[in-house]
């Protein structure tokens, strides 16, 4: 196995600390060739959850640009994230997303601070944030022959590091996914789709006091949360999807 | 509950193993665009569908399928030996201890809270089956997005050689130890479903 790759893997699984992982990825982009990495949720970076990853040597002139032009609520690279399930150069975003002219500005206002160009991995799994790993650089001119499938790779360890860190740090974030009936699952389908107890009633074919009973059972099972942020907890988790929500 | 089946079946041979292969033909030919034999029109299946090879497989009371795997023994041909020897450094890793672990699939049918709960009972019920057998080590072909829940679920993944690039994405073969630990990190992981194994399937399959 490339020494890099094996090394770095030793690195991330023997990580006790976030901190460590900071060490070991700071180490393996410079021996791959890139600058700079990121790797993280995709959070609100102004007030991100306590069980969010978030490890980057972004210089920091950029991140305060980022942050103070809030140039992170619509990111083309994390927006194009979306649409793969595999790699790509940040230079070919433009194939994955149709890049707004304020996207190309958001590009080239990164270029000045040395990333130039770069290579994004988005990391998804059920019941967790959104999450990408990034490596940057000037230009990849200098990266390493197998550089991208090792960046791949070693984001894919990355991720389980810190999820293995922040477990033990933050026990109890981990919660499971309640198990909901059939008719409660439509019930909460509909909820979402901002229906009221009357409206799910007619919809389902039952009785209002039946709809309400349905979406109450929901909520208890979720630990009695406001509809709102049930709906918002029922998405993360995949109890619902945004399909089921939209299709008409 | 989930079926052991030892050995797949002529297509009319067994209505749960019949919809696992449309399943498998939904997924992986329709969806992720493999491209891998589909018989008369539905079914997926390859030249590792043979009598050696065991079926982990969940199904409704409908018979209809929800998720399987499929155990191909390493002392035969499999995935890693004959098509992807080249990302081991070392030999293949073989043996009657050695079980390959493919084709892990769910069906596009099942909604997003089902999916998760029928992978962990999937997972946690080949690891079961796997101790019970003597099996000491799964191995596979992942590529990245796979190799990224193998991890999230808690299994340690030791890869067999650097990963490289095959069409596009990141692919890599890997080794995966079965024993107590493995239970012990999945448990951690969140992911143990305390397996009901049931090998009537398998029983039903001989009988036939």
């Amino acid at each position: 196995m490339h020494h890099v790759l094996a090394n770095t893997i030793d690195g991330l699984l023997g990580a006790k600390e976030i901190d460590d992982l900071r060490d070991v990825l700071e180490a393996a982009t410079h021996d791959l060739g890139f600058k700079y990495y990121a790797i993280g949720h995709h959070v609100n970076l102004i007030g991100p959850p306590v069980d969010a990853l978030g490890l980057s040597n972004y210089p920091a002139s950029w991140a305060d640009e980022a942050l103070s032009e809030r140039y992170f609520l619509h990111d083309p690279i994390h927006r194009a994230s979306i649409h793969t399930a595999t790699g790509f150069r940040w230079s070919e975003a433009g194939d994955l997303i149709h890049l707004f002219p304020r996207d190309k500005e958001i590009l080239a206002a990164a270029r000045p601070h040395g990333l130039g160009d770069g290579y994004t991995v988005p990391v998804h799994v059920p019941g967790e944030y959104r999450g990408t790993c990034s490596f940057g650089a000037p230009t990849l001119d200098h990266i390493i022959a197998t550089a991208l499938p090792i960046a791949t790779t070693i984001g894919a360890y990355a991720f389980e590091a810190g999820r293995r860190i922040l477990r033990r740090t933050h026990p109890g974030q981990n919660r499971p996914v309640p198990p909901l009936t059939e008719r409660q699952r439509d019930a909460l389908v509909l909820v979402a789709r901002g229906k009221g107890d009357p409206e799910i009633g007619q919809q389902l074919g039952i009785a209002r006091s039946t709809a309400h009973e349905h979406v109450e059972n929901v909520r208890r099972a979720y630990g009695n949360p406001q509809r709102t942020f049930l709906i918002a907890r029922a998405l993360f988790d995949g109890q619902i999807t945004f399909g089921e929500i939209f299709r008409s | 509950m989930i079926q052991v089946f030892v050995g797949c079946q002529p297509p009319g041979g067994n209505a749960i193993l019949d919809n696992m292969h449309r399943d498998r033909k939904r997924v992986f030919v329709d969806l992720r665009r493999w491209d891998v034999p589909v018989i008369e029109g539905e079914f997926e299946r390859d030249e590792f569908d043979t009598p050696h090879a065991i079926y982990l497989v969940s199904a409704g009371t409908d018979g209809l399928h929800q998720g399987s795997f499929r155990l191909l023994p390493t002392d035969r041909p499999h995935l890693m030996s004959e098509l992807f020897a080249d990302l081991c450094d070392g030999a293949v890793p073989r043996g009657p201890d050695v079980a390959e672990i493919t084709r892990g699939c769910l069906s596009p049918s099942l909604r997003a809270a089902e999916r998760l709960r029928v992978r962990n009972a999937l997972i946690s019920a080949a690891m079961q089956f796997a101790m019970a057998n003597g099996f000491r080590y799964f191995t596979g072909v992942a590529d990245s997005g796979w190799l990224t829940q193998l991890l999230s679920m808690g299994w340690t993944c030791e890869l067999l050689g650097t990963p490289r690039m095959i069409e596009g994405i990141t692919t890599g073969a890997i080794r995966i130890p079965v024993g107590p630990e493995t239970v012990t990190h999945l448990k951690n992981a969140g992911t143990w479903i305390e397996p009901q194994l049931s090998f009537a399937g398998a029983a039903a399959a001989l009988a036939a």
